[in-house]
């Protein structure tokens, strides 16, 4: 037996009976819920080093497999991480029903997580780009639900997520031979450009961002809020492989600079927007660019207080944009209004997914006892002792989510109230208050979410 | 590095075809330039690789190109923003500048890249039109199209650098998922309906 046949192959497998067996949502969801609870919790629990107990009998999990002359290692290091992944596809596959997603999410969410969780696998790990881009092309019949005509927005997802996978091979090419001829300097810039573009591209991080706020206007929310709470968790997970990897990279303040840079334009610049936005969708589009933004501000601190708060911020980005997409798919299946102009009447229709949305922005733009903040702040005090400016910058992005999130809260009561059931179904209401009760509890006691989520550090020896 | 003998021809049907995907308003054109682009890219490839390993190039090309024909409706090339003389002019205008680009850049390219001339123009050629493709339309087809000539372009430098038969198999099904993807695109599937 094999860790690799287990958290890769296993579900991989799985998914592909469940796209053939599409039309029975209800099942398919439930299924790709289980299997991917199931996976988290064996990785959890299982050790990868000891003996496995199964019916009495003993077995010995091998943690590699050979594909093609490469190897798939899964190891005890990467426990946290399967956790981490599989436990983040079992919260979006439960809220799915809530949703209301097609028939297609589950199925092909599962093979984007089998085959993303192969691509940290793989060593050397620059074979990774080919299969991100397999799991992009996966993604793509999951944004466009069946039916309907392609938007700008998913084209130009598709064309800056298969662009960004050449910049990566030949940027893996170069690292490489610089291993070989550290003296020269040439392919030492050219190896940081090549891969600075290819993680520009993949994590939508400036000026690349443009097809963000598009995708989340036209495509499913819920959907897209998955991609974007698994993606980038796993291309920036790439990345900090590269970085332990390779020393000059890590040594090279250049790289980190340039993190900087992007991360505070990011930031500032979504902030900025959001503070104008009259579209749920639209701001949603720009929260994620600003949750990305402040996780390469975090990265960018060089330091082991930085990792610690790009770790730490996990489970916030994740539970804020799960709240935030759940309750925008609760609206929209309720055929209400997403734009501003509209929702003094939506509060009144679905108050409870109204009010989840509201608390989701104030979270992501960092409000004190909600858990955005115990990350948000220590990362603006980091970035202030290095440089004011950028602290600043980050700070006037933060304010503008917030200015949204209030005008969104101006917007909520411009109506008289009216009496009558909330418009929303029990599971609904049952997910959107715990997804409420998640982000207050994670605020108020940040310590343990913050301590769980530095194991997921473990692995990267070389970065402290 | 030495020139392979004919080392022209493939470019020249590299050029030619990647016009032809450019400014061409036909399937069946835009098809069968997209078949010989892949034998330029083939014959490119061909000059670093054993010929068995590139011929996965062009049978992966080919079967893309077929995906592609079988599954789309004839008018999914048809441009809706510009006239058919002053847009295919101002196309031909930016294909000469990418070309005159790729001709200037491909020797100082030499130094990175351990290939031909020719090679690298080619590459360099199939890179710029189909990033010219990618600017100038919506359209799920020519996008499509366009990701793959870029892709094209770049498979022939990386071919230059690196042989490694398990990324030249991930880049294949890296391209047939694309075509299917394409194909999925252009097809108008039944709606929605739920057990």
């Amino acid at each position: 037996m094999s860790t690799v046949i287990f958290w890769i192959f296993v579900p991989f497998g799985v998914s592909i009976l469940l796209t053939l067996f599409n039309r029975f949502i209800r099942i398919t969801r439930w299924i790709a819920a289980g299997v991917t609870l199931g996976l988290a919790l064996a990785a959890a629990f299982v050790n990868f080093d000891e003996l496995v107990l199964l019916g009495g009998r003993a077995y010995e999990l091998s943690t590699s497999f050979s594909v093609l002359g490469r190897q798939l290692v899964l190891d005890s290091t990467d426990r946290v991480f399967l956790v981490l992944v599989y436990g983040l596809g079992a919260f979006w596959f439960l809220g799915a029903p809530a949703a209301g997603t097609h028939r297609l999410f589950a199925p092909l969410g599962l093979a984007i997580i089998a085959i993303l969780v192969a691509s940290l696998a793989v060593e050397p790990f620059l074979y990774a780009a080919p299969l991100v881009e397999l799991a992009v092309l996966v993604s793509i019949p999951m944004l466009v639900a069946p039916g309907r005509p392609a938007g700008q927005g998913v084209l130009r997802y598709l064309i800056f997520m298969t662009l960004g996978m050449p910049f990566i091979l030949l940027g893996g090419w170069a690292l490489n031979a610089i291993e070989i001829n550290p003296a020269n300097e040439t392919l030492l810039l050219e190896a940081m450009l090549l891969l600075g573009l290819g993680l520009a591209f993949w994590l939508a991080i400036f000026p690349f961002y443009t097809w963000v706020p598009l995708l989340t206007g036209e495509s499913q929310p819920y959907i897209a809020g998955f991609l974007f709470s698994l993606l980038p968790t796993v291309v920036f997970f790439l990345m900090l492989n590269f970085l332990d990897a390779f020393a000059f990279l890590r040594n090279s303040p250049v790289f980190f600079q340039g993190l900087q840079l992007a991360g505070t334009i990011m930031v500032a610049t979504a902030g900025i927007w959001a503070a104008f936005q009259r579209d749920l969708t639209r701001l949603f589009g720009y929260a994620v660019i600003q949750e990305t933004g402040f996780a390469l501000l975090a990265i960018s601190l060089h330091s082991e207080t930085g990792l610690a708060l790009f770790a730490a911020g996990l489970v916030p980005r994740l539970i804020g944009f799960g709240l935030f997409a759940l309750s925008l798919s609760v609206m929209q299946s309720r055929n209400v209004s997403l734009r501003f102009e509209d929702e003094g009447l939506a509060f009144w229709q679905v108050p409870i997914a109204s009010l989840a949305s509201l608390v989701a922005i104030f979270s992501i733009s960092g409000l004190p006892l909600l858990a955005g903040f115990p990350v948000r702040q220590p990362l603006l005090e980091e970035l202030g002792a290095g440089s004011i400016a950028v602290a600043i910058w980050a700070l006037i992005g933060s304010a503008g989510m917030m200015y949204g999130g209030l005008r969104y809260l101006s917007a909520l009561f411009r109506r008289e109230p009216t009496t009558g059931q909330p418009g929303e179904g029990w599971y609904q209401i049952a997910l959107l208050s715990a997804g409420v009760v998640m982000l207050f509890v994670a605020g108020v006691f940040p310590t343990p979410m913050i301590s769980m989520m530095l194991n997921v550090l473990s692995g990267f020896a070389n970065l402290f | 590095m030495n020139e392979p003998a004919w080392s022209w021809l493939p470019l020249v049907l590299i050029i030619v075809s990647t016009l032809t995907l450019l400014i061409s308003q036909s399937l069946r054109f835009s098809i069968i330039a997209f078949a010989i682009q892949y034998i330029g890219m083939f014959w490119m490839i061909s000059w670093e690789w054993p010929i068995g390993l590139a011929a996965v190039k062009l049978v992966t090309g080919w079967m893309a190109g077929a995906v592609l024909a079988i599954s789309q409706p004839g008018t999914a090339l048809a441009e809706t923003g510009f006239t058919r003389i002053s847009g295919g002019g101002f196309k031909l205008i930016t294909a000469a500048l990418t070309w005159v680009m790729a001709f200037a850049i491909a020797p100082s390219l030499q130094t990175l890249f351990p290939a031909a001339s020719a090679y690298l123009m080619g590459a360099i050629i199939l890179i710029g039109m189909g990033l010219l493709q990618l600017g100038m339309s919506h359209q799920p087809l020519r996008v499509i199209l366009g990701l793959f000539t870029v892709l094209s372009g770049f498979e022939l430098l990386y071919a230059a650098v690196d042989r490694s038969v398990l990324v030249a198999g991930l880049i294949s099904g890296v391209n047939l998922g694309l075509a299917l993807v394409g194909a999925f695109l252009l097809v108008n599937p039944e709606p929605e309906e739920t057990l």
